[in-house]
Formats: C-alpha cells, structure tokens, sequence
C-alpha cells in the first residue's frame, strides 16, 4: 500500500513539473510561433493581392487604401490562425493541448508516410533511434559493468590502468568524428559495413533477409556508439563499485571465506546497484533522444535528427512535440529510478514518505 | 558425290541463317535510355556521398559541393571523380539604407537615434572597393567562382560582357583599391559630420585598425553585419567586416544560421534597425541564360519586384527609385520592340543600379557534382547548371544498366516537396531526380543556346504585329479564324471565339504521341484537357470557387491573358493564337504556350475530384499546393493513393465524363482509362502515371529510396541514341589571337582569332572551328567599348575582322584592349573571352607613319570570364591536401592495441 502511495505522489510531483516545464515552453514557442506565422499571413496577404492584379493596381495608386485593404486581411488571418486571442490563453491552450499528448500538425515537416501529424513524425523516428542507440546502450552496458568490475578487482592493474587511459580518450572523442573515421576505415577502405542508412536500396526480399540487412547496416553506427561510450561507462562502474570494496562488510565476506566471485556479483553489486541503476535508467531513457550530428553521418532518420530539423525549419509543433515527449520520458525514467530504489533499498521508501510520519 | 552436294547445302544454308543478323542492318536500339533502372537514395552529408562515390557505393551524388570538400580529399579518391561545374548561385552583400523622412542619414528607433552610414550612397558604392573580390575566390572560395560586380545574369552569361564597360568606368576590379574606398567613405563622412554639427565625430584610437573610430552622440557608429556560417559566407563576412573597420566604423559581427538570417532580413521592417548588412545568396537557375539576362538586372535592381529592402511590404519602410522602376518595367513586360534598345535598357539599369549599390555583388559561386569516372561510360549535362538539367537522366549510361544515385536531405523523407503535377515538384531534386526522368515536355531547353528546342512537339510560326510605341505593346495582325475555341470556365465547355479576333502569332503544333506507362495511348483528348485544366484551375469564377488554385493561377496571370485561340485539328495537330513576343527569340515566341501535357487526363480527373469533394478513405481535405488546414497532395503518399484510388473507382461507376471532354469522349473509354489507373495504382502504391522515358516503380519511405525504371514500350519515339547525338555539348576555345601589339588612329587594325571546337559531349575532342559566334571588340583604357563587330570565318579555325579606320579615328592615345569573345552560337549559355592589349598613337604629324605589321601576339590573357575546361578542376590554388592515411593507419593501430590490451590484461586476471 506504501509503495502505492509512494507512486501517486510522485506521479502527481511529476504532473506538477511537467506541466510547469511545458508552460516554460510553450511561452518561449509561442513567441517564436507568433513571429512565424505573422510573417506567414504577411506572405498571404501579399500573395492575394498579387494574385489579383485589377485590385493590386487600383490600390497601387493609394497607399493608403492599400495600407487599410491590407490591414483587414491581416485581422482575417490573424482570427484563423487564433493569433486574436490573447498571448496568455495560447499559451495555456498549448500546455493543455500537450498534455493531452495532442500535438497537431507540422508547418514544415511531413512523415516518410507523407502526414504532417506531428504524433505519426515522432513515432516514425523514435523506434528507428531505438535500435540503434538503445541497441548500442545495452552493448555499453554491459561491457561497461564487466570491465567497470574487473577493474575494481584489480585496482592499479594494467587493465585499470588502461581502462581509465582508454576512457579517457574514448569520451573525449566526438562521436561524429569516430562515426566519419570508422566509415573512412571500415566503409570505404576495409569495405565491410556500409556508409550508413537503414538497409539497402533495394532491400532483400525475405524477412529474415531484411532483418540480416537491417542489422548489417546497424553495425557501424553501433560499434561506434560503443566505442565512444563504454570506456565512460567501465571507469565510472569501476569507482562506485571500488569504493563499496573498501567497506567492512566486503572483508567479513572475504573472511568468511565467500568465493571471490559470489563477493563482487552477490555483495558488491548490489550495494553498488542504486548508483548503477541510475545510471542504467538514466542512459536508457537518455538513447531515446538520439543523437543529432551522429545521426546524420550515419544517415540514420532518428529523433536527433528530427530535432535538428525541426530546429533548422523552426517547426514550432514539431519542437514542441519533441520536447513534451522528452520530458515526459525524463520524468517518467526519474520514477522509474525512485521505485527501483524504492525497491532496492526500503530507506529511500521511507524517507520519501517521512510527511506522513 | 550426293552426300557431297546435300552437306554443301547445308554449308551453304547455315551460312545464310547464321550471316543475316550481321549483313542485315543493325535492328535499333530498345526505345527509352540507356540505363535499365535508376536508384535514387539519401544521404544527410555531403562529404559521405562523395566518399560514397569515390568509393564505388554511389555512380553519382546529385548535389553539387564546394571546392572546399574536395580539398579534404585523398588523391586516389580524386582520382575516382569526374566533376560536372554547376554555376547557378552567386554571393553579396544586401544593404539597409533606411533613414528618416526628414534626415539623410539618421534613424530613428524608439526614443533614439542612430547614424546609419549606409544610407549614404557614397558610402555603399565605396564597400565595392574596400574588399579584394579575388581574396575572396582564391582564398574563402579556394577558386570555386568568380568575381561579380554587378547583376545581368551572372558573370557567366555571355551577355554580361554587354555591361562590363560599367565596371571598368567606375574602376571595379577583382584585387579592389582600398585607399580608394577609404577615401570616398571618409570624404562621405566627413560631410555628413559637418551637415550634423557636433554630433558626428572622429575620435583618436590607436587600438583601432583605422588608428580611429567614428562616434555619433558619443557612442561609436556601430553597424550590425549579419553573417551566415553555413558556408564560405561566414569567412567572407567576417574578412569584410574586418576591412569596414579599417575604415573607422565599428562592426558588430552576427553570426546566425539560414532561418535567422532570413528572418531578421526580409521579415523585418527596415526601420526597425536590426540589421546593416546581411551576407545574403541566391539560387538563380537560369541566370545564366543569354534570354533572361535583362530580367536579372530588373529583378536585382528595381523595387517594384519586392528583392529590395523593404520587400514591397506594406507599412514598412520602402526604398523607393522611380526611374529604375520604370526602366525595370519595360525590361520585365519587353515594352521595346528592337534588341538595341532591349541592351541600352539593362546597360541603364546596371549603371545605375551599380551606382545606388543597394546590392554589393561578390562572387558567382561554382560547385562540383561528383560522378565516378569508372561507372559512368557516358553523360551528357548542362555546361552551366550541370547534373541539375534534363540531359544526365537520359543519357547516363553504366556497365551494369543500373544508375545509383543519392540526393541530400536530412529530412525523414526523400523529397521535401509533394509531387502532383500542379502545386509539387518544387525542389531541384523532384524536378531533376524525377520529374524529367518519367515524364516528357513537349520542348526542352538546348544546352547549345539555351532556347526551347522541339521535342515531342514541333512547330512552325508565323508572326505579324506592330509595335504600338504609345501602349508599349505588340498589337497582332494575325485574324483568328472564328471556328477557334477557347475553354469557358463559368459554363464549363469550349466556345468558338467568333468573329474579329486578332493575335499577333499563330503558330502550328505538331504532337508526337506514345502510350503513358499504364498502356493507354495518349491522345488529343489528353491535350484538350490540360489546355481546359489550365484555364480552369487558374480562373477564379466566383468566391470559394473550389476549382480555383491561387498559387498555381499566380504563375498563368500574364500569360492567360495573352492566349487569343485554339484549333486542336486531329490527330495531332493545334493551331495556337496568342499576342506573345519575346523579341530575343522566335523559340521563346512560338513556345510560349505549348499544348501538351505529360499526365492522363483520368489521373488528373482523379485528382481534381479528391481536391475538390476530399478523400474518402482518410477523410483527408487536399491541395495541389501547400496551405494551412489541407494536405498538400503528393502522388506517392500511401494514404493519398488509397484517397486517389477511391476517386478513381468513384468516377469509374458513375461513367463520369469531365466537362471539358463532354461529347468528345466515350463513357466506355472513360471507364477503361479509370479501370487502368487503378490497376497501375493498386499494383504500383502510387498514381505517378506519364510519358518519359522512365517509369515510377518503386517509393519506400521506410529504407528512403525510389527506383525508376526505363520505359521500354515500342511507341515511345526516342531511344538513347537519339538524345547521345542530339543534345551536343560543345564549346569555342580561343586558342590564340594575333593583332599588332601598336597602331596608330585612323587606321585599320586587322585581328584573326584561333578558335578550337570543343566537343564534350557525345564524343569528346577537339577540331578547328568553323561554327563559332566570335566577337571582337575594342576597349578605351576607361573601360568602354568603342567597337564591336563579329568575325568572319575565313578558314577553318580562324576567324578574322577588321577594326575599321573610322572607328579608330579620333580615339585618344593610350593602352587599348582588343576582347575577343567566342561562343558556339550568340546566344549560347556560355562564351570564352580572350583579350590583348594594344597601344594606339597618333599618326606622326607631316610624314604618314608605316602601317603597322600585324605581328603575332602572346598567349591571350584570361579575363574574368570563366575559362572553361573539359574537366573543372576544384581546387584551382594548390592546396595540398591533407594525408589521410597516416592518421586511419594510426587510429586503426590505436584501436587495436587498446582493444588487445584489455583484452589480454582481462583474460590474464580469470
């Protein structure tokens, strides 16, 4: 029942961020939008006069006239396009409407399938950044916790040595970069894997082909992810997990003779884990965003790359769009984190309700 | 002996049936080009499609790349790449010149005053001098343009020699003259301090470049330079901004993206002071065409167009100039009826657009497509706009029969733009990615004189007007026969136009037909169709007119008006009526108005409906193009083809015939056409149906890529052949010019041009020309052109004219230029210029001086008209490119030792 209670009040903790971090958005897009789509009803209005030549030379005579005559077409549009309202009840209107996960319609993008919903966008590019870097996060996981460990064991060992050497300069690498020279190595050198994109033009027939295919071409852009990545990943586990080493109850595990291995994955880990799963949690949810330039090197049609474009085209829904799903994901991965803590360690359960006590 | 002889006969017989495929003539080649299918993919960065296509992943990367790109290079991938010059695009500089009503120099926002140097004209024309254009090309553009000075079409547009007196009178040059321009903008200042009393000074500083700054109510004058950074502008910009400094004025250096700069420039009010420059650039396709040169200068130069600060919007503040206005309008709507006064218009317009300098011009920019040299055995392109035009599709041809190719978005799909044949195919990629390769104009443009050239229709005109001085109109003498039917848009249905209608050209169609790809043969009904869609899509007939599109209509307002009469005579001829004359071109005349279309009228019929009633499946409201609340229709979305395809079943059962076919066309063939469609639609997933020599097989929006497939129907009158020796690629080189290198005025002065034909299309090589458009012209050392003339062949590859004594009489002693120009035709898209200088004296007083001999000259020096080679090369300044392999051998090393070490180190602890 605890565990129950102590969900509502975070989700209801999460609704209230939420919806004051949406209301920070939709006052800073609505701005942007505003300035947007006047200059979109100035080209309409300018089109429709151009459009109808008898009325653009009797008005050409009186720049007045002209002046009054554009004017009240620029009310009309203002009155569709609900720019008439005032700038507080838009802004309101919108973090209403997003809450509702209703985004609308792009003003500039269209989806591979040609729609211009903004939900059919962003669905179409987040289960393609999905398999790549969530796929590459799990491999970063997990290398990154056997290494992260191994190191530990053997601290100022040549492998530790060489692990923080390496996740140095790994981490330190733009993975843009790594991503251009491992296609110069790999594409068009070594010829193994293809410069990028999602499976060939045309793409085998079979499924089972198709899904070979797939894979070949998520290759690259993986092992680059990895390899940027996982050295990070291994140093960081290798410093949470050193210092539960040092705690007593390790020695009396050592000195009960524990084996070895039981010690570091039955003792160590777990009271390494709500670190660990933070961090877990963290990068998981955090591969959904993608990658912006990455994604592009590789010509991979992900959520990165949909937020550079709709940057790029200031495509107010579409930013807008992104950014409630990224906070929502945010906050949802924050829950997801206090639960397992929750789980893993009844102190935090107890603290988080210490009102009620 | 029998045996004998029936062993002879067989002999004899295999002989023959194995012999006639040989001694008979070779059967043609399969209709349609030479590739079976055309790829098209996706990348999202340039440098990997050129690697893709050095490499081999790719035969070509549709999107022409900066020198810049190639720079980086590995030689032996150079060595892979064939590059194709797209010169379309030019760099500048736009100026805000707002001021007050009642100041010519001061701006007010707000509660407070600005100085804004650039409201004084002194002050513009003088930032043409402070700046090296040709830093710029060789340094920031690593050679990938030229310099620009001005605008009549760009410097590449043989016709641009017509203005470039201008340039040389003011004393333009590529390297500028800095002390110059200092002098005119401190001359300018100086005065404006004194008309400002006090409050305009300047202030001793030795940490600024000028060793002073200018202030104005204490503060010092600071301009704000909008700079992109997307590409070679941001270094242009920022190199400019260093040398307005120099001249005492303060630069604040903004740094901004696309939409940013676009944004603060041409969205803004003048007035409202967020900007002094902005590093802008145009796309201009056909500036480069002799036809539209004039039409450049008014675009670039007149207010009335809406491209000068103010933008022509209401309530902004407007730069305002009356007379290039006026000057502008008689270019634009051709109110001259002789070519002399055409060139005199634009001269004036240049001349004085030159003088306000509104516009600062840089650089005509040249990019490169890369193709891979070993895949691709053969293709024919645009010596101006490359890839970019109608030839490379058809004439491309591999080992494999498979083209592959890649367009650049980073967008979730391959095309940006909807395509639908009224309001789509708006981007370069639809248009020369698919649009020429599956469907067929009825003319094309000559990449030889960039006039319209018969291709699936021919003609003859004939033309009788006069030119009424007072309207500025042509006013035809051509009665149209009173049996000619135009499209009656209110009462839907062709009405004959009756008695006493004139038009001053009537000009003579005929059509060449084959089947669309879905099998159905195109016909007249086809041409009446479009003609009526055409009429009726942009006619506004009453209010909320569901048949009306405003953008579309926008495009046809100068041109519907114009069109006095159809004859549509079957099977396949129609005789037009119109009061269009182009006075550059009788083509331009004649085709202003082409019967044909490319699109079944059942598609098209399909299209209007869901247009006009909405999509049945989805429920969705459509556009032929694109606007708020609707969806832009595009024939390869799926659920627009399910909507479509709906339409079509729809039209099929009520055996719907459209009004403008009513009592032409039978129901029954009606519902065989729909019935057609569908099928192609329902097996296809899309409804792009049409006549070129490629069909639409294939969009995957899934893996973003579309497959094209050669139409190989036996009624489809061209094979590639055809287009390999048709559409030539040649130019004129000059070789050499020999002229005295002295003369004395009043005398003839003789000069012979060595001119090589340059074939670079379907046959490379070279021969002595005989067909050459070559001019010869003689310069003052103000920079005027004092005569011109064309030459004459008088053997093969040599051409000769001679100046006349008259025109060398009375010119003032000094150093001369003898240009000679040479192009494969006078209006051809691109002319080489070769120049040498001469001395002229005058005659010795009492004893005639002896003619001078003509004497050979040195290797002519080049001038800023491009130079043209087979294969441009990219990277003209030797910028040694950056090894690659020491630093891929190395990382590889890297990775592979750290990857081993830890490795080992773990194994070791197990």
């Amino acid at each position: 029942m605890r565990i129950l209670n102590y969900l509502v009040m975070r989700l209801f903790y999460a609704l209230v961020v939420l919806t004051v971090a949406l209301l920070i958005s939709a006052i800073v897009f609505n701005k942007l939008s505003d300035q947007q789509l006047r200059s979109l009803i100035r080209e309409l209005v300018k089109a429709e006069l151009q459009q109808n030549p008898e009325l653009l030379r009797t008005l050409q005579k009186n720049r007045t006239a002209l002046k009054v005559w554009m004017d009240e077409r620029t009310k009309i549009y203002l009155s569709q396009y609900g720019l008439d309202k005032p700038f507080w009840y838009r802004v309101f209107k919108r973090v209403y409407q997003q809450l509702k996960l209703d985004f609308g319609k792009s003003s500039t993008m269209i989806s591979a399938g040609g729609s211009s919903d903004v939900s059919k966008i962003i669905l179409e590019a987040l289960p393609r950044t999905v398999l790549l870097f969530t796929t590459g996060t799990i491999f970063v996981i997990l290398i990154g916790l056997f290494l992260g460990l191994k190191a530990a064991q053997s601290a100022g060992s040549m492998l530790d040595k060489s692990i923080s050497i390496f996740a140095l300069v790994s981490y330190s690498l733009p993975m843009w970069w790594t991503g251009m020279l491992f296609i110069i190595i790999f594409a068009y050198y070594l010829k193994i894997f293809p410069s990028g994109g999602m499976m060939s033009a045309p793409p085998p027939e079979t499924l089972l082909a198709r899904v070979a295919d797939i894979l070949y071409h998520l290759a690259l852009p993986v092992m680059t992810y990895v390899f940027v990545v996982f050295g990070g990943w291994s140093y960081t586990t290798r410093n949470v997990v050193l210092n539960q080493l040092q705690e007593d109850f390790v020695m009396a595990a050592r000195a009960k003779g524990i084996p070895e291995r039981k010690v570091l994955y039955g003792h160590v880990l777990r009271a390494s884990a709500p670190p660990i799963v933070t961090m877990i949690v963290g990068s998981l949810l955090g591969s959904l965003g993608g990658a912006m330039i990455s994604e592009i090197v590789f010509n991979w049609p992900g959520m990165g790359r949909l937020y550079w474009n709709a940057l790029s085209h200031f495509d107010i829904p579409v930013l807008m769009g992104n950014t409630t799903i990224s906070m929502m994901l945010f906050l949802g991965s924050l829950i997801f984190t206090d639960l397992v803590y929750a789980l893993l360690d009844p102190r935090v359960r107890i603290g988080a309700m210490g009102v009620r006590r | 002996m029998k045996h004998m002889k029936g062993f002879l006969a067989v002999l004899i017989v295999c002989f023959i049936a194995f012999s006639v495929p040989y001694t008979l003539p070779v059967s043609a080649q399969p209709p349609g080009p030479a590739v079976d299918e055309v790829i098209i993919e996706v990348r999202a960065k340039g440098e990997v499609g050129v690697g893709d296509v050095a490499t081999g992943l790719l035969d070509a990367y549709w999107k022409p790349l900066s020198p810049a790109v190639y720079a980086e290079l590995p030689e032996e991938w150079k060595a892979n790449l064939k590059l194709i010059k797209n010169t379309a695009a030019f760099n500048g500089l736009v100026l805000n010149p707002v001021h007050d009503e009642d100041s010519p120099y001061l701006v007010t926002v707000g509660d407070k005053q600005y100085f804004n140097p650039f409201a004084i004209r002194q002050i513009r024309f003088a930032l043409n001098f402070i700046f090296s254009r040709k830093f710029c090309v060789d340094e920031i553009y690593l050679g990938g343009g030229q310099p620009m000075f001005g605008m009549a079409g760009l410097p590449s547009n043989p016709r641009h020699t017509l203005v470039e007196d201008i340039y040389a009178r003011y004393g333009f040059s590529p390297e500028g003259d800095f002390e110059y321009g200092f002098e005119l903008i401190q001359d300018a200042m100086i005065k404006a301090a004194a008309e400002l009393g006090g409050r305009l000074e300047k202030r001793i500083d030795p940490n600024a470049p000028a060793g002073f700054w200018w202030y104005f109510d204490g503060e010092p004058v600071e301009i704000t330079f909008l700079i992109r950074i997307e590409d070679e502008r941001h270094e242009m910009g920022l190199y400019i901004a260093d040398q307005i400094e120099k001249c005492g004025i303060k630069v604040n250096r903004r740094e901004i993206t696309f939409a940013e700069g676009i944004r603060l420039t041409y969205y803004t009010d003048p007035a409202d002071y967020l900007w002094n420059i902005y590093t802008e650039g145009f796309s201009v396709g056909v500036a480069i065409n002799p036809l539209y040169y004039g039409d450049y200068a008014a675009i670039f130069y007149c207010p009335f167009i809406g491209l000068m600060p103010g933008w022509q919007e209401a309530g902004w503040w407007q730069y305002i100039n009356e007379s290039l206005d006026e000057l502008g309008l008689d270019i634009w709507l051709r109110r001259v009826d002789t070519m002399d006064k055409f060139h005199e218009l634009v001269h004036e317009v240049v001349e004085m657009g030159v003088q306000e300098s509104l516009r600062i011009y840089v650089v005509e920019t040249w990019e490169f497509f890369p193709l891979n040299k070993e895949r691709i055995q053969r293709i024919a392109y645009d010596p101006a706009r490359g890839l970019w035009s109608e030839w490379p599709m058809y004439t491309v041809a591999t080992p494999d029969k498979k083209f592959r190719m890649a367009v650049e978005s980073a967008e979730p799909t391959v095309f940006v733009e909807a395509l639908n044949p009224l309001g789509g195919f708006g981007d370069v990629y639809t248009v020369y990615g698919v649009l020429v390769a599956v469907t067929d104009d009825g003319t094309e443009t000559s990449p030889v004189t960039g006039e319209p050239i018969p291709y699936r229709v021919n003609w003859t005109m004939r033309k009788d007007a006069y030119f009424d001085e007072e309207q500025g109109v042509w006013v035809g003498r051509i009665d149209v026969p009173p049996d000619a039917v135009m499209y009656d848009t209110l009462e839907n249905k062709w009405e004959t136009v009756g008695e006493g209608v004139t038009a001053a050209v009537e000009v003579t169609f005929t059509l060449t037909f084959s089947n669309f790809h879905h099998g159905i043969m195109q016909g007249m009904d086809d041409i009446m169709y479009a003609v009526a869609h055409m009429f009726e899509w942009a006619t506004l007939d009453e209010e909320g007119d569901p048949k009306y599109d405003a953008t579309y209509a926008a495009g046809l307002r100068d041109v519907l008006p114009l069109i006095k009469g159809y004859r549509f005579i079957p099977p396949n001829t129609v005789v037009v009526y119109h009061d269009y004359i182009e006075i550059q071109s009788d083509a331009v005349t004649a085709t202003f108005t082409v019967p044909w279309t490319a699109w079944p009228w059942e598609c098209m019929e399909a299209m209007d409906w869901i247009i006009v009633n909405g999509g049945s499946v989805t429920g969705n409201l459509y556009a032929w193009s694109k606007v708020e609340g609707k969806e832009w229709l595009n024939l390869i979305t799926k659920d627009h083809v399910e909507d479509l395809k709906a339409a079509l079943i729809e039209i099929r059962d009520r055996r719907h015939v459209p009004d403008a076919l009513k009592d032409l066309v039978d129901p029954t063939l009606a519902v065989r056409r729909y019935n057609t469609a569908w099928r192609w639609a329902h097996e296809k997933g899309h409804l792009i149906i049409s006549n070129g020599p490629f069909y639409f097989e294939k969009y995957d929006p899934v893996g973003l890529f579309v497959i094209l497939k050669a139409f190989r129907d036996p009624t489809y009158p061209f094979t590639s052949d055809d287009w390999y020796y048709a559409f030539r690629v040649a130019r004129e080189t000059i070789e050499r010019i020999e002229a005295p290198t002295s003369a004395n005025t009043g005398e003839d002065i003789t000069v012979r041009a060595y001119i090589i034909h340059v074939e670079e299309f379907p046959e490379p090589g070279e021969a002595p020309s005989e067909t050459a458009y070559v001019t010869v012209s003689l310069v003052s050392p103000e920079g005027v052109t004092v005569f011109t003339d064309v030459a004459e062949l008088v053997e093969p590859g040599i051409f000769e004219l001679t100046i006349p004594a008259s025109a060398t009489e009375g010119l003032a002693e000094g150093s001369y230029t003898i240009k000679v120009s040479a192009a494969t035709h006078e209006l051809a898209p691109y002319a080489e210029v070769a120049t040498q200088e001469i001395i002229l004296t005058a005659p010795p007083a009492p004893t005639p001086s002896p003619t001078p001999t003509p004497t050979p000259s040195p290797t002519p020096t080049p001038t800023p008209t491009p130079t043209p080679s087979p294969t441009p090369s990219p990277t003209p300044t030797p910028t040694p490119a950056p090894r690659r392999w020491p630093l891929i051998i190395g990382g590889i090393v890297v990775i592979v030792i750290v990857v081993a070490a830890v490795f080992m180190l773990t194994r070791k602890k197990k």
